[in-house]
């Protein structure tokens, strides 16, 4: 009897021992699965999602994605098709913008064609201009001379050290000094002159470039115009997108505590599950023990044998 | 009933000069209408004129030509005479007396004269020869050592030297002026300062005149100095410049126009004035300025038309001199050889002068030297204003009075004696009448016998033991006759080495009934 008791203490022992055994592997699938299913509500929970900006010039839509579309409102789409009707406009060569590309370009190219010609040119230029000032004064003081010589009966006046009378040398000297200044000033205004061509022509021929593509008209035509309705659509843009940040990291946030929250209940079941499992696997052991010891006994009283023991038992039953 | 002979006594007669411009009747009697050979002498007197003292022998040279003109030059304290003619330039030389042979003068190598119509200037030591359309000459050696001459370009030191063949020129006020030049007489050109060669560098120059000129275009006629004024004389306009002694700042102090000079010989200063001959007649520069448009400013208004008239039909030269010691200035007419003689001692009432004529003069040019001698030109050469005779020649003093109506214009005169005192000459006077416009006179003679002098002042002297020459007065009548309304009067005596002069004409006419 003693050894049949062994058996059964040992059979449901293992029973109990199997059974915490399954137990833990079922906690475990739990935990597994219930941990996955957080993930899956946290990452759902903490995916992207897309947002929408309206501002005065429009509206910017982010997708699921993160495709970002920007929609004008219907007013500055009328506009902006006025201004790109304008920019095909100004694709034309005869239109405005390229016509002023072409005459910058030009304007570009006589500057730079001026300043590789040299100054002459325009130092004769700026002293014909500068003479031109002169002239009337000198040509008042030259008369007044004129009078004077004639009223002292001089004006026929020629002489060896002179020239003509001697007034007459001082006035031609001071007027040769004052055309020595203006030739002077002519160089040297030439030269800023030139130099200013230069830069000009640099200038105009990086506007002719720009005014002559499309982009470049329009660009050149909206930044004429001062219209940039786009970036202004970009400006509220970034500023809804700041707001929606927020609400994001909300959410998130939100997720995080959730799935926690979650892991926290999920850990609190899969402890007890580990319990039960604990427990059950110590009762199961227990009784494997006891079981054992009874066994033990039995062996040691005569059951040299597990064919005596099995006898024994049979015998139980028998 | 007879009438009451009248003494009517001319003093001096003829001593206001000539007068061939008022009508006879209103003629005063101190005008001549004639005074040929005359002059005014020192005591207010029409006498006669001085002859030409010839004073060159040797006068080949001339080739039977007139000396043209005659120059001084003055250097060191002596003098040496230059003259003109025949294409030549002289030095008038001493060889046994004093400026007794013309001596050719030595031309530079190839210098050809073709005329004789040189200007002539004394300028800083040298003597100068300017005549359009030849090179000007200077003398360029020491005085009396030699006959040379040469250009002024050759003289120069100038690096392209071109002195102005000017026909005109004068040493004044540090340099020397020319004008004339045959391409432009225009222009006034003055040379360095105090360098008579320097024509194109230093203080030279020259002076268009073409925008001076008060109303038109003229030429340069004549250049003067006169209280430092530059004088450039035009044919219709006169100009003065003021500081011309630094020609660059020269300036113009005065025009006249509607005057100017026509001969560029007639300039002459007389000490105080300069005078000159005008289209109108001879001026004087001072009044001339005052008062530019008044005839009565002309000092020959008194013979003015036949001045004029003489110097339009003269087609050789006109020459002129000056003498302070004679007080007159000789407006030589070269061609027809008649000399208007300018009294200068005193004017008349509206500023003219005393005018006489010497018809048939030697003198075709003159000079006056520093030494005061007079010193003449002509057919005999050289000579000097001096003596009564012309290269020993007599020649005619002629005085004829205005149409005297001794204040009874309305009346028949009957002459019946004519009783001149005549101071001078020798020979025999020959006193004339006549009645009337006819020119018809009748004439009686009056023996002067022997050969008279005039006393004059300032010759002898008290205690040099000498006496002057005694006077020869002779105050013999003659008897006249005829009649008529207006008488004429005059005198005629050939002046053959003595000096005449006509004191005096006492007449005793008969004062008729009215015509």
């Amino acid at each position: 009897m003693e050894e049949l008791l062994a058996l059964l203490g040992l059979g449901g022992g293992g029973l109990l021992v199997g059974n915490a055994y399954n137990q833990l592997g079922d906690t475990g699938d739990l935990a597994w699965n219930e941990s996955q299913r957080i993930g899956q509500d946290a990452a759902d929970l903490t995916s992207f999602q897309g947002y929408g900006v309206t501002g005065p010039t429009g509206s910017a839509q982010v997708s699921d994605t993160g495709d970002v579309r920007y929609n004008l409102s219907p007013d500055q789409q009328a506009f902006q098709g006025a201004m790109y009707g304008s920019s095909l406009g100004a694709a034309d060569p005869n239109a405005a913008g390229n016509l002023y590309g072409t005459q910058a370009y030009g304007t570009a190219q006589s500057l730079l064609g001026n300043v590789a010609q040299g100054s002459d040119g325009r130092e004769q230029e700026y002293y014909n201009k500068i003479r031109a000032m002169q002239t009337p004064e000198e040509q008042r003081q030259r008369l007044g001379l004129e009078t004077r010589l004639m009223s002292q009966g001089r004006t026929g006046l020629h002489t060896a050290a002179y020239g003509g009378a001697p007034e007459q040398l001082a006035l031609a000297k001071a007027q040769e000094e004052a055309q020595n200044t203006a030739a002077y000033q002519a160089i040297e205004l030439a030269r800023q002159s030139q130099l200013q061509d230069a830069q000009i022509s640099s200038a105009l021929s990086g506007a002719a470039g720009g005014a002559l593509g499309n982009q470049g008209n329009l660009s050149q035509l909206y930044g004429m115009l001062q219209y940039a309705p786009q970036n202004a659509m970009l400006d509220a843009f970034t500023a809804g997108s700041q707001a929606y940040g927020y609400e994001d990291i909300a959410r998130r946030q939100a997720a995080n505590q959730l799935a926690e929250a979650q892991m926290g209940g999920l850990e609190g079941l899969l402890g007890a599950n580990l319990g039960q499992a604990n427990l059950m696997g110590q009762v199961g052991t227990g009784l494997i023990g006891g079981s054992m010891g009874m066994l033990s006994s039995a062996i040691n009283n005569g059951a040299d044998t597990f064919g005596d023991i099995w006898d024994n038992i049979k015998g139980v039953f028998s | 009933m007879a009438q009451k002979l009248r003494n009517i006594t001319l003093g001096a007669p003829g001593f206001y000069g000539l007068n061939t411009e008022l009508s006879p009747v209103e003629l005063p009697p101190q005008f001549a209408t004639t005074a040929n050979n005359a002059v005014i002498d020192k005591f207010g007197r029409l006498g006669s004129r001085k002859g030409f003292d010839t004073q060159s022998d040797v006068i080949t040279g001339l080739g039977g030509e007139k000396v043209k003109r005659i120059f001084e030059w003055s250097s060191g304290g002596s003098s040496v005479l230059f003259a003109v003619g025949n294409s030549k330039i002289f030095r008038v030389d001493t060889t046994t007396t004093t400026n007794d042979t013309l001596t050719e003068m030595d031309l530079p190598l190839g210098y050809t004269i073709t005329a004789d119509d040189w200007d002539f200037a004394d300028f800083n030591g040298e003597a100068y020869f300017f005549q359009e359309g030849h090179e000007p000459l200077l003398t360029n050696t020491t005085l009396n050592a030699t006959d040379d001459l040469d250009t002024l370009d050759n003289q120069s030191a100038e690096a392209a030297p071109a002195a102005p063949e000017g026909n005109i020129v004068i040493g004044a006020l540090g340099r020397l002026w020319t004008a004339g030049m045959s391409d432009n007489k225009y222009t006034l050109y003055w040379s360095d300062n105090l360098i008579g060669d320097g024509w194109t560098e230093g203080a030279s120059g020259f002076l268009d005149m073409t925008t001076v000129w008060p109303n038109q275009y003229d030429i340069i006629t004549g250049l003067a100095v006169h209280n430092n004024r530059l004088v450039i004389f035009g044919e219709n306009s006169i100009v003065t410049y003021a500081g011309a002694d630094d020609p660059a700042n020269m300036t113009l102090e005065d025009t006249i126009s509607g005057t100017g000079c026509i001969a560029r010989d007639s300039i002459q200063h007389t000490g105080n004035d300069v005078v000159f001959l005008s289209p109108t007649g001879i001026r004087e520069l001072s009044r001339t300025v005052d008062q530019p448009s008044l005839p009565l400013g002309e000092v020959s208004n008194a013979v003015r038309t036949q001045l004029i008239s003489d110097v339009m039909g003269e087609g050789t030269g006109i020459n002129s001199v000056y003498s302070y010691e004679e007080n007159f200035y000789l407006l030589i007419l070269e061609g027809t050889e008649y000399v208007y003689c300018v009294d200068f001692k005193r004017s008349l009432e509206g500023g003219a002068r005393k005018i006489t004529v010497w018809p048939g003069s030697p003198f075709n040019c003159g000079v006056r030297a520093d030494d005061g001698e007079l010193y003449v030109g002509g057919l005999a050469g050289v000579g000097k204003y001096n003596g009564y005779q012309d290269d020993g020649e007599s020649y005619r003093y002629q005085y004829y009075s205005p149409h005297l109506t001794f204040e009874t214009p309305s009346n028949l005169k009957f002459l019946k004696t004519i009783k001149p005192i005549l101071i001078g000459a020798s020979g025999v006077a020959t006193i004339s009448w006549g009645y009337g416009y006819s020119g018809i006179y009748t004439s009686e003679t009056i023996d002067l016998g022997a050969a008279g002098g005039l006393s004059e002042y300032g010759i002898a002297e008290y205690g040099i033991g000498e006496y002057s020459a005694p006077i020869s007065v002779k105050d013999d009548h003659i008897n006249a006759t005829g009649g008529g309304s207006e008488v004429t009067l005059g005198v005629g005596i050939d002046i053959d080495g003595n000096p005449f002069s006509l004191q005096q004409m006492n007449v005793h006419a008969l004062i008729g009934r009215l015509v």
